[in-house]
């Protein structure tokens, strides 16, 4: 009795998730109910789209603050997963926005996407809150299902198929992995909840005989490599980035600015709580660099982070499309931001925090650009964007601003970012192996010199070469408020960024180990 | 103290070794054949002695819904959209070359190895045993599986029937066939 | 020479007239009656626990804590196996016959009369000339799966018999997941209609095969949700407690205590019909269209397990109807305390106790033959439907009837009161009857309009 109590009582910090699950339902709906031909369809899908985000923010701000953990154990309800619930809100609001005024989803087909788009951010909610294997199963199932859906949008392209095909096998593929992974950490430890594994991992780890030792060091660490292998997926990390540049190439272009910022922080968020509560051992606020079965986690998710930097950062070099460019320059910021994760520390928790909160707007902003140069040009390469400054300024400097944004140069937003992902990483220069932490930032500066290199390609068609014809770029006038604001605030908390730093460090309490 | 069985007998190893031996046996079957269809035949013969598994572990629910859910539905689907495909001539293993194929089998080996140490070697009984709390006595029947969906795992539960709701719309949004736009019917439906 | 097989069953009988009606209720009844008395004597006996006590009691010997105590418990479980596999066979057969009879009869033509008393034996000689024939395997076909896929469909055939109840005690084993192990073990039918059609490598059986996969994979959904009310009224998926939970007489079945129930039983009954490729959704083997569907290469043995399958699968969608819906082996006043004071507690029953449970195999074979007739009426009667209607007919209607059927009996259990219940009860029988005897007034009037016919049994 006292079970099911338990579970009605934890509905009422379930809020906005359920504004969300209604809504779902409420698009289905609506997306029959309203009539193919009319001509407010879009119009209405799209206001009841934004209401329903409107709803769970409402609630959400009306959420109480303390962490608990909801549902026997299933999913948290604390600061942490607040934080990342407004920030996916966030990104479903813009590319609600966008999509309503893209060439890409037809009236007709628009409502699903509207409902399949606010049941990807409900999973990622859950991914964000998750604290038992099984839901972090689930709702990484919940946010990969409709992408899959959605990459394979356009009816009829060959592209579009691919990109959905190959999101498929992929997917299904690190899923699958993921979940034998996880079936040897429940055989291994016997509970599936993450607060309850951290503990049960550490009396494992306590010597009995040398083999034995090792024997469960090694499958411990496989099935964590296999779980990785899932969350690594989701965050477009190296040896699983592959599905990445296709894609983006292929999906709808709106679906592709949510994809390159939604599921990777909602995958961060994971990897996080994931990270703190069974991988690095605790004991102390900055001590555990020393992790689970003696694997210096750590170290590993340093080396991911250094691959997948310089990997996405070398084979963006050479692209002429830009969304396959920012497809590459997406893998390499996912590896940044495991800078922080390698940080192991509050500092680095947080500065993930901010470097997805500010990449968020950069990299929306960038994709918005490059869908108003795609709906005058009816393409996306560089060479497309030859003259731009000359034919729509404001595009070409908000373009620019966002480019160098992503760069990380002062005094954008993404310097910020950028900038406490090195402070993070730094800080154990005088601890325990120092010096590769060093080798980290190094590499990562190095990157930073190369992906100027990329963006700067772009730039300089915007702004050095000539204009190849006599086309008119008039992006839509949505479109230039949006640009205009992304690029202002980028320039604003390049500055003054007081209120991201306080923000996140309020919402640095989070449930792990019980 | 094990509720489940009065100790492994005879028959019980037996069947174990039968079942366990089929259930690698059909895998191996399933990844080496040439051709999809009888790969897949092979699963569900794999499908199918895993659940005689889970029925000597007392688990007849779960053992009656593996048959009934992938040996029945999903391997018949698969059968489906192989029949269609029908590419017989691909190369069943995907890791090519000698090297990767070597160190997939000795990576491989040398996990199952270590694995089977804490088994056979150590029987930690931390590991094995202990930390993994005793099933109840009217384990793996009808009733207690659905008490426990719906106290404990309530929420998954519900959550994976939203999830099904999606993944068909979703389904449906990739099969369907263009419909006619408003601007003219370019596409007509079938 | 004419060279006359033992089997050249027309010389036999005219020489012999006495010989084949002995023969032909040898088969007809004394098979069937022999494989109920063991089934009877061999399926209560089949416990561990009684077996150990009947060793110790009357061999003395402690199997118990023999080494061979499995070997012995196996060879009681082959045993009982052997029984239901044969009563399949038997069945399978005598259906084929009985089911040419009624065609020939409903179609006004005499039907198979030449082996046995009334043609009876028509099924023994068929099965020994598929027997015969050759076994042959196009060059072109998957040879490992054209010849596995037969026994798949076996498989799923014979499968189910271990959960359905024929009697108080005479079950192989009851499961607390009977319903679901039903539906799940006839999936196996599915993959082999599917597998020898793609096996065979020819056309006719390709379309076969994927008409039958999808038809059985869409009508396992509303077949499924429509089980889930009785085993909703009775709170268990165990067979034997699903039918313990119903009474003897029809007001106390399952079908007439609550609308639903009753409207749930024709969705559970059309769809096991298309669950089983019976007309009229007879898709994957449609003659006129298909050749022979799915079995379109196959000949001999394999054939005939094919045909088996299809003809002994019509007793497990009857004796599944019957036990769900249709009070199963109850005898109208007899309950739970009879069979327990008849039982005794000795190691051997009483007598009574054994005719008690004869009388209760009676009860749900005669429900189950009256079925399997309306089985072969329906088949006789309608037209095949289309692809599109098979389909149209799932998921428009049987699907959402069957879900509708659901939460009604859900709210039906919350709110209607026993009384209310037990009323409905005596309405929908009165109705049922109500309705035979009209069904009945009319199959005799249209009979009699036909130039002043009469049943006429002359040739047989």
């Amino acid at each position: 009795m006292t079970i099911t109590q338990f579970n009605i009582a934890s509905a009422s910090w379930f809020r906005p998730e359920l504004a969300l699950t209604a809504g779902i339902l409420l698009l289905f709906l609506l997306d029959v109910l309203v009539r193919k031909q009319s001509r407010y369809r879009v119009a209405v899908l799209t206001v009841a789209a934004l209401a329903c985000v409107g709803v769970a923010a409402a609630l959400l701000a009306f959420q109480p603050v303390e962490s608990r953990a909801m549902f026997n154990g299933m999913i948290a309800s604390d600061p942490f997963a607040t934080f990342w619930k407004w920030l996916f809100l966030g990104a479903a609001a813009l590319t609600v926005l966008i999509a309503a005024r893209s060439d890409e989803f037809p009236s007709p087909r628009i409502g699903v996407f509207y409902a399949l788009l606010l049941s990807v951010v409900l999973g990622m909610f859950l991914m964000a809150t998750s604290l038992d294997l099984l839901m972090l199963y689930l709702a990484i199932e919940m946010v990969s299902l409709p992408s899959y859906a959605i990459a394979g949008y356009k009816p009829g392209d060959r592209r579009a198929a691919e990109a959905s095909l190959k999101y498929v096998i992929y997917g299904g593929v690190a899923s699958g992995i993921m979940l034998f992974g996880l079936s040897y950490i429940y055989g291994l430890v016997g509970s599936t909840n993450l607060t309850a594994l951290g503990v049960r991992l550490e009396s494992l780890a306590a010597p009995a005989s040398a083999g034995g030792q090792l024997g469960l060091r090694v499958a411990l660490m496989v099935a964590v490599i296999f779980v990785l292998c899932g969350i690594g997926y989701k965050i477009a990390a190296v040896p699983w980035h592959m599905w990445c540049p296709d894609v983006y190439e292929g999906a709808p272009t709106p679906f592709v600015a949510f994809l390159s910022v939604g599921p990777k922080a909602a995958g961060f968020a994971l990897a996080v709580r994931v990270f703190y509560s069974f991988l690095a051992s605790g004991g102390g606020p900055e001590g555990f660099a020393r992790g689970l079965a003696d694997v210096p986690w750590p170290a590993v998710v340093g080396v991911l982070s250094a691959v997948t930097m310089t990997l996405g950062n070398l084979s963006a070099l050479h692209q002429n499309n830009l969304k396959r460019l920012l497809a590459y320059s997406s893998i390499s910021h996912a590896g940044y931001a495991l800078m922080g994760l390698a940080a192991a520390s509050q500092l680095g928790v947080q500065s993930v925090m901010i470097y997805m909160l500010v990449y968020l707007v950069m990299n929306l902003g960038a994709f918005l650009a490059v869908i108003a140069i795609a709906q005058a040009t009816g393409s996306e390469t560089i060479a497309d964007c030859n003259g731009l400054s000359r034919r729509h300024p404001l595009l070409a400097v908000t373009f620019a601003v966002f480019l160098f944004s992503l760069t990380g140069l002062p005094p954008l937003a993404g310097f910020v970012g950028k900038w406490y992902l090195f402070v993070a990483v730094l800080s154990h220069y005088a601890g325990d192996g120092g010096a590769w932490y060093v080798t980290l930032a190094v590499i990562a500066a190095l990157n930073t010199a190369i992906s100027l290199y990329y963006y700067v390609r772009i730039i300089r068609a915007m702004f050095i070469e000539a204009p190849a014809g006599e086309l008119v770029v008039r992006p839509r006038v949505s479109y230039q408020i949006m640009l205009g604001t992304f690029s202002a605030a980028l320039l604003l908390f390049g500055v003054w960024w007081n209120p991201l730093i306080e923000w996140t460090q309020a919402s640095l309490t989070f449930l792990t180990r019980g | 103290m094990n509720y489940i069985l009065p100790g492994p007998s005879l028959l019980d190893k037996l069947a174990f070794i039968v079942l366990a031996s089929a259930v690698l046996g059909f895998g191996l079957l399933t990844v080496t054949r040439k051709s999809a269809v009888t790969a897949l035949m092979a699963l569900i013969g794999a499908c199918c002695a895993l659940a005689g598994l889970y029925a000597t572990l007392s688990a007849h629910f779960l053992a009656v819904l593996q048959v009934l859910v992938y040996a029945g539905a999903i391997m018949v689907l698969f059968i489906f959209a192989v029949m269609i495909v029908n590419r017989d001539d691909e190369q069943p293993i995907a890791l090519r070359g000698l090297f990767l194929r070597a160190a997939g089998v000795l990576g491989a080996g040398y996990f199952f190895y270590r694995l089977a140490w804490i088994v056979v070697r150590e029987r930690r009984a931390d590991v094995l045993a202990t930390s993994i709390t005793l099933p109840i006595p009217e384990y793996g029947n009808v009733a207690s599986i659905g008490r426990l969906l719906f106290s404990d795992f309530l929420f998954p539960f519900e959550a994976i029937s939203l999830l099904l709701l999606v993944a068909v719309v979703a389904g449906v949004l990739v099969a369907r066939p263009p419909r006619p736009t408003p601007s003219g019917d370019r596409e007509r439906v079938a | 020479m004419r060279i006359t097989l033992g089997l050249d069953s027309t010389s036999l009988s005219r020489r012999y007239p006495r010989l084949a009606i002995l023969a032909t209720l040898f088969m007809a009844f004394g098979l069937p009656l022999g494989l109920y008395v063991a089934a009877l004597a061999v399926f209560p006996l089949n416990t561990p626990e009684r077996l150990d006590a009947m060793a110790e009691q009357w061999l003395g010997y402690d199997l118990a804590g023999s080494p061979y105590r499995y070997i012995v418990y196996t060879a009681f479980l082959l045993l009982v196996a052997f029984i239901a596999v044969n009563y399949t066979a038997v069945f399978g057969g005598v259906s084929t016959w009985v089911e040419r009879r009624v065609a020939g009869r409903m179609q006004s033509r005499i039907g198979p009369n030449r082996p046995g008393a009334a043609g009876f034996l028509s099924w023994v000689a068929d099965a020994v000339k598929m027997i015969l024939k050759e076994d042959t395997i196009p060059a072109e076909a998957d040879h490992l799966l054209f010849r596995a896929a037969p026994y798949f469909s076996m498989v799923g055939l014979l499968l189910p018999f271990v959960v359905l109840p024929f009697g108080e005690a005479t079950v192989v084993t009851d499961m607390n997941v009977g319903v679901f192990y039903v539906a799940a073990a006839s999936a196996f039918v599915v993959v082999g209609i599917l597998v020898s059609g793609w096996a065979s490598n020819s056309k006719w059986a390709l379309f076969g095969g994927i008409r039958g996969a999808a038809q059985v994979m869409s009508y396992e959904i509303p077949a499924g949700i429509a089980m889930m009310v009785p085993v909703l009224m009775a709170g268990t998926l165990s067979m034997q407690g699903i039918v313990r939970a119903q009474g003897g007489w029809p007001w106390q079945w399952f079908v007439f205590q609550n609308p639903a129930a009753f409207v749930a039983f024709f969705i559970a009954v059309t769809a096991s019909l298309a669950e089983g490729n019976r007309t009229p959704f007879d898709l994957p083997e449609a003659e006129s269209e298909l050749v022979a569907g799915y079995h379109a290469e196959y000949s001999g043995f394999r054939l005939a397990i094919f045909l088996m399958v299809e003809w002994a699968n019509m007793w497990i969608m009857a004796g599944l109807a019957v036990t769900l819906f249709l009070g199963g082996w109850q005898v109208p006043g007899y309950g739970a305390e009879d069979y327990a004071r008849l039982l005794g507690t000795g190691l051997l029953p009483a007598p009574g106790w054994f005719g008690l449970q004869l009388l209760s195999m009676l009860m749900f074979v005669v429900k189950t033959w009256a079925l399997v007739f309306v089985f072969i009426w329906l088949r006789w009667t309608l037209p095949r439907v289309r692809v599109d209607q098979m389909m149209s007919l799932c998921w428009k209607y049987l699907v959402p009837g069957a879900f509708l059927c659901f939460v009604v009996t859900l709210v039906w259990q919350l709110l209607v009161p026993p009384a209310g219940v037990a009323f409905t009860g005596y309405a929908l029988t009165a109705l049922a009857l109500f309705v035979l005897a009209k069904f009945a007034v009319a199959t005799r009037r249209n009979i009699s309009k036909v130039a002043g016919h009469r049943v006429d049994l002359g040739n047989w």
